[in-house]
């Protein structure tokens, strides 16, 4: 029987570390050690502190961002201020404190997905698309969802702007419904797929019409500070806008949405505001918007597998949670990190144990890996272009590695994150997973620019020298490596297969002692770092290594 | 089935190899545990290449039906192909009663060359019932191989591989099955080749020498023990994954560098307009490293290109030519590079061995929207080209006056087209086919495979079976073969010109399992053709020398 049962007593050096793995992109040693001492509860506390909202990106041959009124500088297309967009996320998620903020906006961003290279020509709107998520990373995912709709950005990658009356477009309708809300369930009839139906997408598509981009940026969602789309028409009254009855079936209570404040086929702009509303809420009644939602956050933060028994004893509850607290994100978060079943310790068999079983994506490996190693990139404010190309590098890894970051193949997202049966296993195909053992070489030879300066490099023997408690005995350091490094017990051949083939070569403990002592000594660090980036590559390029 | 060939099946499949009849487990006597292998095997050479068409193609502008053309007209006019004029349909065949004619798009003059040719069969209407108009859903019916509310955790190709090569891949590759079952060109991993357990059947590549270097610089060793949890599968399955593209880089690399392609120039770019992301031919370096695998002796039996940009919700078309554009770019793509890679297979001598066609998850409506494109559609024409087919259109045009909700209806189930692969182009028995789950779909099966395949119990029947490894070989090979009678036995080796250049065996031989080794190395390098001969039967195997 799965439970949510809340444990109780501080979290210890493991549980803490399993809380930040999942929670964040990666833990620092640091924050490992602060959480160890606190209970669930606390913890979760310090995850959800409201963080600044980022500085906006800056175009560095302009010096500002591009944010109405400012624009891009001239020499610099859409792709190339893509790239910086995608570059300038990717540094507030290596930035970040041990905070939930930044992997929740991954999170939305893998539930509705955006196509970066959609709305290139416009390049506010993926920037207002990244901000709407991050407004709501920790809070209402139905005001959330409504925002959604009538987002720039959302507008033109789903063809909402093409949605008018009598020329029905029902792209962003059906993916609505499919994607980010009530989700598709079995099919038992040609047009039925049990949480909704065709007909549903066809009315569905009608409450949507006649909406349309505002690239004047003016219309500002007053909640969110963020620009939106706007009504079709001359800004009092609707003209693109459906105002006929709009009728679902009984996967949504035979709801009948109508048009408020028609005046002849038009109605006011008031009134497709209203409609809106009226289309969230019915969607958000229904009980598989919930449920789907913390299938999702389940499969982010859990595990892929969802049994019978996960369906009844966890999602359930967490499901009813959510909509107890009126969509409120953070309370389902909050009972399933401070949960039993989070922590393993809800069964004793340990075959459904889920502790180290998430496959890291490929943002989790680069990031991760940057955040754990506590690696130097060049600086934002001071070293902003070098910056960039880092990370206009690291982007290129992420594809070898399977992730084509913002930029995912299908409208539906990243495979790991939707596809049946394998999810996560879509990481791992003989090319990714050799890339990703690839990224480890890269990361010990180090990223350069065209003039050879150095943007990102593992200096192992630094690190070690620097974290470790007492380097020289080999024992003492592996077991701390293996701690920091790898989410699961190793057995004690594969732990010496890491201490005596490969850290130690073979030869005798002390050996390796007085190598490191003489290293201290005299700092020519050449004999310990052939064997620490032997073994920083093992470790790095195992299966274990993988894992979060 | 009647009951001397099962007994023949289970003499030849050895004991631990369990059939069923009605349900009744047969235990066969153990002959020669060599035979469970080859019989596992399919018998023959042939290959399949499927090529996915990702994102539901508009059906009803690569293929117009051309007596309704008022109506095709009417129901899509800011995207309809014109009836005349230098952009105009290419009518494909007037020989066709009225039902039947269609046009194909414009772009498409390397498809109508090659129908011309008898190589292209056109399979009309093709769908399943109450089809679902979600990408992923859909997609992942046509390659699970179900009906539109069934699950299965494996691929129909996926099945029928596991059937022939049971227990992937635990003994793979090995000497008599050196190549990946199925290879897909590019980098995921496709549900179609996916089993019920374990890892997928098919390996990705997108390029094998650079794969090669890849996989031979990284790794260490792999655990040997794992823990019983979650995270111990997920180690196990990675494992599998790297130990299987660890057996494989050495061979695709060896295979590709013996193989080349002819002379033959594959299309690079859409001679008109389209947006700029669309000019390149996805298609084309696919197939072209696939005719190079081929060349250099690879045995693999099935591969799978997939190709994107579909999805044509807006702008399909140019809004100044309603024959140029995304869509157009992508028929042309098509064509231009399956008329390629079927004549530099010719140039190879490899054309008669290979079969391919083009699938999508489903068509598009047949109303045009606002936004110059399509919304998602049912049922869409399949393309099938190869150089033994039985060539025409399958299926009637569907009739635009009595659409289904907007939607071409279905006429042809997929797994009818699908199972003419199995069936007629790799000679899949009954068991197999059941095992694919296609068992309902044999009788009525579009029937566009002319030269159709013995199963393994009909080849068996003549007598026969013959390998050589290694192949490509750099100086010896050894020559395995296999006679279920005896009988006298002529073994010939020739080049390609036809000279004979050496007999390896003409003399009465028994029945039963015999090899010898061949060694080659006095001879130039290149393509040797070898020849059993025994009763009235024979069977030839191509050997790649290359010093």
């Amino acid at each position: 029987m799965a439970s949510l049962t809340p444990i109780t007593g501080t979290l210890g050096v493991q549980n803490a570390a399993h809380l930040l793995r999942r929670a964040t992109f990666g833990p620092r040693l640091q924050d490992i050690q602060a959480f160890s001492n606190l209970t669930a509860a606390a913890a979760f506390n310090q995850l959800i502190q409201p963080q600044l909202p980022p500085n906006l990106p800056i175009d560095f041959l302009t010096g500002t961002d591009w944010v109405s009124p400012n624009v891009p500088h001239p020499n610099h297309g859409g792709d190339t201020i893509s790239e910086f967009t995608s570059g300038w996320w990717m540094e507030n998620m290596r930035a970040s404190g041990p905070n939930l903020t930044e992997r929740m906006v991954w999170f939305y961003h893998t539930h509705i997905p955006l196509i970066i290279s959609r709305v290139e020509n416009k390049e506010q709107f993926s920037l207002d698309y990244l901000r709407l998520l991050r407004f709501y990373a920790l809070g209402d995912y139905k005001a959330l969802a409504k925002a959604i709709c009538i987002d720039n950005s959302m507008l033109i990658h789903l063809d909402g702007n093409q949605n008018v009356k009598g020329n029905p477009q029902e792209n962003f309708g059906r993916e609505f419904l499919e994607l980010f809300t009530v989700g598709k369930g079995s099919q038992v009839g040609p047009t039925d797929y049990t949480n909704f139906t065709e007909t549903d997408v066809k009315a569905l598509t009608k409450v949507l019409t006649g909406w349309g981009t505002d690239t004047s940026y003016q219309t500002i969602d007053p909640i969110t500070n963020i620009p939106t789309g706007k009504v079709k028409g001359n800004g009092t009254m609707s003209s693109q806008h459906d105002v006929t009855n709009k009728q679902f079936t009984a996967a949504f209570n035979n709801t009948l949405i109508q048009t408020t404040g028609v005046l002849g086929t038009n109605t006011t702009v008031q009134g497709v505001y209203q409609e809106l509303d009226d289309l969230i809420d019915m969607i958000f009644n229904s009980p598989h918007t919930a449920k789907n939602i913390c299938r999702r956050i389940y499969r982010e933060f859990v595990y892929f597998d969802i049994t019978p028994e996960i369906e009844t004893d966890i999602i359930g509850p967490l499901a009813a949670t959510l909509e107890q607290n009126n969509f409120q994100i953070t309370s389902v978060l909050q009972v399933l990190f401070a949960s039993e079943h989070f922590y393993d310790v809800d069964s004793a068999p340990t075959n459904d144990n889920n502790i180290g079983a998430i496959i890291k994506s490929p943002l989790d490996l680069i990031i991760g890996s940057i955040r754990l190693f506590d690696l130097d990139v060049p600086d934002q404010t001071t070293d902003l272009e070098n910056n960039y190309t880092l990370y206009s590098k690291l982007i290129n890894q992420l594809d070898s590695q399977g992730l084509p970051f913002f930029e995912p193949y299908d409208v539906a997202g990243y495979d790991a994150y939707f596809q049946v049966p394998d999810f996560q296993r879509y990481w791992i195909s003989s090319n990714y997973l050799a890339n990703r053992y690839k990224f480890a070489e890269y990361l010990i030879d180090g990223f350069t620019n065209g003039n050879s300066a150095v943007l990102l490099k593992l200096d192992f023997v630094l690190f070690v020298k620097d974290n470790c408690t007492n380097p020289g005995d080999s024992l003492s350091l592996m077991q701390e490596l293996v701690s920091w490094m790898i989410p699961i017990q190793l057995t004690p051949e594969r732990f010496n297969y890491f201490k005596d083939t490969i850290l130690l070569d073979n030869l005798s403990a002390n050996n390796w002692t007085v190598e490191w002592i003489t290293y201290i000594n005299t700092n020519d660090d050449t004999n310990v770092r052939v064997q620490l980036e032997n073994l920083a590559l093992a470790m790095m390029q195992s299966p274990e290594y993988q894992l979060y | 089935m009647d009951r001397r060939d099962f007994a023949r099946i289970s003499a030849l499949l050895g004991s631990g190899m369990l059939l069923k009849l009605n349900g009744v487990p047969l235990y066969a006597a153990e002959k020669d545990g060599f035979l469970k292998d080859i019989a596992m095997k399919s018998l023959n050479d042939r290959v399949l290449i499927l090529v996915e068409l990702h994102g539901g193609n508009d059906g009803l502008n690569m293929v117009i039906p051309i007596d309704q053309y008022g109506n095709y007209y009417n129901l899509r006019p800011n995207i309809a192909i014109p009836q005349t004029g230098s952009r105009q349909y290419i009518p494909l065949d007037m020989t066709q009663p009225d039902n039947k004619k269609v046009g194909l798009h414009p772009d498409m003059t390397g498809a109508k060359v090659m129908y011309d040719n008898g190589h292209l069969a056109v399979i009309q209407n093709v769908s399943y019932a109450n089809s679902n108009g979600s990408h992923f859903r859909s997609r992942d019916i046509w390659h699970m191989g179900v009906d539109y509310d069934q699950y299965e955790s494996s691929g129909w190709m996926g099945r029928y591989l596991e059937h022939y090569y049971p227990g992937y891949p635990t003994n793979y590759p090995n000497p008599t099955t050196p190549d990946p079952l199925a290879i897909e060109i590019g980098t995921g991993v496709s549900l179609a080749f996916h089993r019920d357990e374990g890892i997928p059947a098919g390996l990705s590549i997108q390029d094998p020498n650079a794969f090669y270097n890849l996989i031979n610089s990284v790794g260490t060793a792999s655990p040997i023990n794992f823990p019983d949890t979650h995270a111990g599968e997920e180690i196990e399955y990675m494992m599998q994954m790297e130990q299987q593209a660890n057996g494989y880089a050495q061979r695709l690399k060896d295979v590709y560098d013996a193989g080349a392609n002819s002379a033959t120039v594959y299309p690079d770019l859409y001679p008109f307009i389209a947006p700029p992301g669309a000019l390149n031919n996805p298609l084309a370096p696919q197939l072209k490293i696939i005719a190079r695998l081929l060349a250099g002796g690879i045995g693999t039996k099935v591969f799978l290109c997939r190709i994107g940009g579909f999805d044509t919700h807006a702008n399909q078309v140019e809004t100044s030519n309603t024959t140029m554009g995304k869509h157009a770019a992508l028929m042309y793509h098509i064509s231009s590079a399956m008329k390629a890679f079927y004549d530099d297979l010719q140039n190879l001598g490899l054309a008669d061995r290979v079969m391919a066609m083009t699938y999508s998850e489903f068509g598009r409506r047949a109303t045009s929207n606002s936004s110059y494109g399509t919304d998602h559609g049912n049922a869409a024409p399949m393309l099938v080209f190869g150089t033994c087919l039985n060539p025409g259109v399958y299926g009637e045009n569907p009739d635009l006056a009595n659409l289904q909700n907007g939607n071409i209806p279905m006429q042809h189930d997929y797994r009818q087209v699908f199972t003419s692969v199995i069936k007629d182009w790799f000679g899949a028995t009954d068991p197999a086919i059941t095992q694919v789950k296609f068992e309902d779909y044999v009788e009525n099966r579009v029937d566009y495979v002319q030269c159709k395949a013995l199963s393994t119990t009909e080849l068996f029947k003549e007598n026969l079976w013959m390998n050589c490894y290694p192949n490509p070989s750099s100086s010896k090979t050894t020559v395995e073969y296999y006679l279920h009678k005896g009988g006298h036995v002529e073994i010939d080796v020739m080049d390609l010109t036809g000279r004979s250049v050496a007999t390896l065996v003409d003399e009465n031989t028994n029945e039963g399992k015999h090899s010898l080794d061949f060694n080659l190395s006095q001879f130039q390098s290149g393509t040797y053709i070898f020849t059993l001969k025994t009763n009235s039967v024979s069977i030839t195997k191509k050997v790649i020398l290359q010093k």
